[in-house]
């Protein structure tokens, strides 16, 4: 089974202690058991304060019915590497991470990102999600391709089956914003990151998604109607099962907040992460940037009056598609 | 001693850009600028393309006593441009706008930005773009005289020629002008079936022998074919002469179904037309190489142009029998033009002497043991130095499959199917793979061929590799009676060798064959030589050095980034083996190491 090659990176999410192979599951020091099903190990327990468990739950059964990004027509890892690069911020992440890290994406979704990077065999890739219906999607690419170096865990970010200081990079974007307490998600979440290791977290940006926000009270107030007032419904080469998925993430979650740059530069700050970039830039690029941002390397971090001046500007950018942005950091 | 005379042929902004340089006729150094810029086909000034070269020859530009442009751009826009405005006025008002920005700023500066971008004060001159074509074919033959045929989308105005070269004379006879193009019909066909322009035509060209020729008589509605080889297009199917696309509504209602979108089903509809286009286009290719013959009679053929690189039709021509010889340019293409123009002006401005056959492609730059190994070092990746014989004994035994560890459910284990990212001395000129960039594998082996295609190249199955063969034993497995070394002919492999080689061998029981011998490439055909040896078989799989979309490898960075983002189990570069399987293990052992030592604290 090909969960072996990590089981000394898990752990129990509940007691902390180390997980054993046993059959087809997975056994804690204290005789917990997790099963592994269609080769997905469920790790998923319950967060600890049942008012976060409540939205945990609305999210997870929201995700089950929605998978988010759809596989159609990605039949095969070119077309997955086309559309990777296509988005250019696929390739930049591909590009700055080593051939041989250990990459934990928390909130994988269906997994493209995690597979994606996995079509480099050396790397080895934990996809995490709460969704089996969408880690589904991700196990079947990957094990139609044969990618023996991907691994999708059904798990909980505030009870993460991982061990501290155990992965090279860590990929967390747009999953943080949909739980009830991000920042202290993203705490959890840094220490599993090795020191010297990098973090990619990416969130709804207060600014850029203010468009959106006025859209959806507009399809509230109107009971869905002008549905095309957002640029993504108007799309005529997507399909519209695509586009209904798109809706629904994007109009439909049931939870979600909104974090601007100095907020989570706050949160590098005091947690010792050092700013090494955001996609896109708060303040400037490096010289020779044209061709592809380089994630890894230091950017200037600029000053607050510079992020307000960017984040206004993203209304009419990333606003578009939603007002993703991604800050990138090193732990010391 | 006198100074050499150093000539520098230059061909870009259209698609392509490559260089050529001549140190007193000699072919010493030729590139194509996406090599080292990674942007396939780009058609920038060859700026680093030049530096190399320049390098190479141990000059500065100084140096450089003539530049040689691949077209006549003035002629190109006054004439042709213009005038197809003109005609088709008031159509292609948007196209046009473009296409005049393109020139206003890019195009009619040629001379003011050569010099600039190379810093460049000498003379430019400029032959016309299928003269260019000619050149590069003719004088590269080694022939005493030849007639000559060159077909392509278009240059200033002619898009197929007939020409003939005595000694260093050369002289096109006879033009067919845009829009008439047998070029922009497989183009324009091309694009009706989806795939990229300019870029994807060999594809249309591989998908042929899965289909029946059952769209002839449509075909002869989109092109009228005379029996000299003269065609004309029938320009009421086709939209380039004043629109963005190549085709429009028209072809669709012939052929009777739209356009097949980039990512739609490929049905064999589409089969159906790429065989029938492929018949059209061997039926035209073969009229005129036969009046190419009765207009100038002699034994030898000299091939250039984009269409040139059609090599099932360039098989058909060589078995016609119309020619006894037939040299074909290996770098067909517009890159190829910078080597014509240089020629031309060897022949034309310095009088020189005709210089010997062009025997190789090997024209690009190398790297050193000991810049790869530097390289390794930097990269903190494991691996294993070998000298020269053991190194061939070392990678003829993982393609032949020795000591091939098992494979399980959970690792990539070879189970004898390896296949080798091989990557060697001077990078190649043309768009061919042909020994020093190339992926190679055991062509006996079917697993081999799934696992390139889809785990390596990541592309459709239908498509075949090219086989490399030893030449003394060309014959003992392929039709085929002579050399091929530029992979540009293609001959069935022979009955009983079929199943031998699957991996090369076309549904149709066709291949498109490389041949080698060991004064073209010592250490590829000693590999193969070896590979012989222990296996039986002369033949094995080579395939271009590159990601899917992406231009062949140019640097050892540029290797080790492709065999780390494909399935491929080892890698060569020069003297170096590096193993995918170490790579693995090496990076779980520090991570094992890691945690261990974490759990102490």
């Amino acid at each position: 089974m090909s969960v072996q090659k990590i089981v000394p990176l898990l752990r129990c999410p509940g007691s902390h202690t180390d997980l054993a192979l046993q059959g087809e599951d997975l056994i804690s020091e204290k005789g917990m058991r997790y099963p592994i099903i269609d080769g997905i190990a469920r790790l998923l327990t319950p967060t600890k304060s049942p008012e976060e468990e409540t939205v945990r739950q609305k999210m997870q059964k929201f995700y089950e019915q929605f998978t988010f990004p759809g596989y159609d027509g990605i039949d095969s890892p070119g077309i997955l590497m086309d559309k990777a690069r296509a988005s250019a911020f696929g390739l930049w992440v591909d590009q700055a991470i080593s051939p041989f890290a250990t990459v934990l994406e928390v909130g994988c979704g269906t997994g493209q990102m995690t597979n994606f990077l996995g079509l480099v065999s050396t790397r080895t890739l934990i996809g995490v999600d709460q969704s089996i219906a969408s880690l589904k999607l991700g196990q079947g690419f990957k094990e139609r391709f044969g990618l023996h170096n991907i691994h999708f865990l059904q798990g909980n970010i505030f009870q993460m089956p991982i061990k501290e200081n155990s992965v090279d990079v860590l990929i967390c974007s747009g999953v943080l914003h949909h739980t009830p307490d991000p920042k202290g998600g993203y705490e959890e979440l840094l220490k599993l990151v090795k020191p010297g290791g990098k973090i990619l977290i990416g969130l709804y940006n207060s600014y850029a998604r203010i468009p959106l926000g006025i859209r959806k009270m507009i399809f509230t107030a109107t009971g869905n109607a002008f549905r095309s007032l957002d640029a993504h419904m108007r799309r005529k080469d997507v399909d519209q099962s695509k586009k209904e998925i798109w809706f629904a993430d994007q109009y439909k979650n049931p939870h979600e907040s909104w974090h601007s740059v100095d907020e989570v530069l706050g949160w590098f700050d005091e947690t010792h992460v050092k700013f090494l970039s955001g996609v896109p830039a708060i303040a400037a690029n490096l010289p020779g940037e044209e061709a592809g941002l380089r994630l890894f390397e230091e950017h200037p971090k600029g000053s607050a009056l510079q992020h307000a001046m960017k984040q206004l500007g993203w209304m009419f950018t990333i606003g578009r598609e939603g007002g993703l942005y991604v800050l990138v950091g090193e732990k010391l | 001693m006198s100074k050499p005379v150093y000539i520098l042929g230059i061909s870009c902004y259209y698609h392509d850009s490559g260089i050529a340089l001549l140190k007193d006729g000699e072919v010493i150094f030729a590139a194509q600028e996406e090599r080292y810029t990674r942007k396939k086909h780009d058609e920038a000034v060859p700026v680093k393309a030049v530096e190399q070269a320049l390098k190479f020859a141990g000059i500065t530009i100084k140096d450089i006593d003539a530049v040689g442009f691949y077209e006549k751009p003035l002629l190109k826009f006054f004439d042709r441009i213009l005038r197809t405005y003109f005609k088709v006025w008031p159509r292609g008002l948007i196209t046009y706008h473009r296409a005049m920005q393109e020139w206003m700023t890019k195009k009619l500066w040629i001379p003011t930005n050569l010099q600039k971008e190379l810093k460049y004060k000498g003379p430019i001159y400029y032959v016309q773009h299928h003269e260019s074509h000619a050149a590069s074919t003719y004088y590269a033959s080694g022939f005493a005289d030849a007639s000559i045929v060159t077909v392509d989308g278009v240059g200033e105005w002619a898009t197929t020629t007939i020409g003939y070269g005595k000694g260093t004379e050369l002289k096109l006879t006879k033009e067919i002008h845009f829009p008439h193009s047998l070029g922009l019909l497989y183009s324009a066909i091309t694009y009706y079936l989806g795939f990229k322009v300019n870029s994807a035509e060999y594809k249309v060209m591989g998908l042929a022998p899965y289909g029946e020729p059952k769209y002839m008589k449509e075909m002869r509605e989109l092109i009228d074919v005379k029996e000299d080889g003269s065609f004309a297009l029938n320009m009421k199917y086709f939209t380039y002469e004043y629109g963005l696309r190549m085709t429009g509504r028209e072809i669709e209602k012939l052929f009777g179904q739209p356009t097949r979108k980039g990512e739609g089903a490929m049905t064999q509809f589409h089969k159906d037309i790429a065989r029938s286009l492929q018949e059209i286009t061997e039926e035209i290719m073969i009229k005129i190489a036969k009046q190419a013959k009765k207009l100038h009679p002699s034994e030898n053929l000299c091939l250039a142009g984009g269409v040139a690189l059609n090599c099932v039709a360039n098989g058909k021509i060589l078995r016609a029998g119309i020619f006894k010889n037939i040299f074909i340019q290996p770098a067909s293409g517009d890159a190829g033009g910078s080597l014509g123009v240089a020629l031309a002006i060897w022949h034309r401005i310095y009088n020189g002497a005709r210089i010997p056959k062009m025997e190789h492609v090997f024209l690009g730059n190398a790297y050193t043991n000991e810049e790869i190994e530097t390289y390794l070092k930097s990269q903190n990746v494991p691996y294993e130095k070998l000298d020269d014989a053991a190194l061939i004994e070392r990678v003829s035994g993982l393609l032949a499959g020795e000591n091939a560890e098992p494979r399980t459910a959970e690792s990539n284990g070879e189970a004898g199917a390896r296949v080798i990212g091989w990557f060697q001395g001077r990078m190649e000129f043309g768009p061919r793979s042909l020994g020093n960039r190339s992926i190679i594998a055991d062509a006996r082996n079917k697993e081999n061929w799934q696992k390139v295609n889809l785990k390596i190249k990541f592309r459709e199955s239908f498509r075949p590799f090219a086989p490399t063969v030893l030449e003394e034993r060309v014959s003992d497995y392929f039709e085929l009676d002579r050399e091929s070394p530029y992979m540009l002919l293609v001959a069935n492999t022979r009955p009983e060798k079929r199943n031998e080689i699957p991996a090369v061998t076309h549904v149709d029981g066709s291949a498109r064959i490389q041949t080698i011998r060991r004064d073209q490439n010592p250490r590829y055909y000693d590999l193969i030589k070896a590979f012989e040896k222990k296996s039986g078989c002369p033949v094995i799989i080579n395939t271009s050095f590159n990601v899917r979309g992406e231009p062949i490898v140019e640097s050892p960075k540029d290797a080790l980034n492709c065999f780390l983002h494909t399935h491929m189990d080892y890698l060569v570069l020069g003297n170096f083996v590096l193993s995918k399987n170490k790579m693995g293990q090496a990076s779980e052992d520090t991570q094992k190491e890691y945690l261990k030592k974490f759990e102490l604290d």
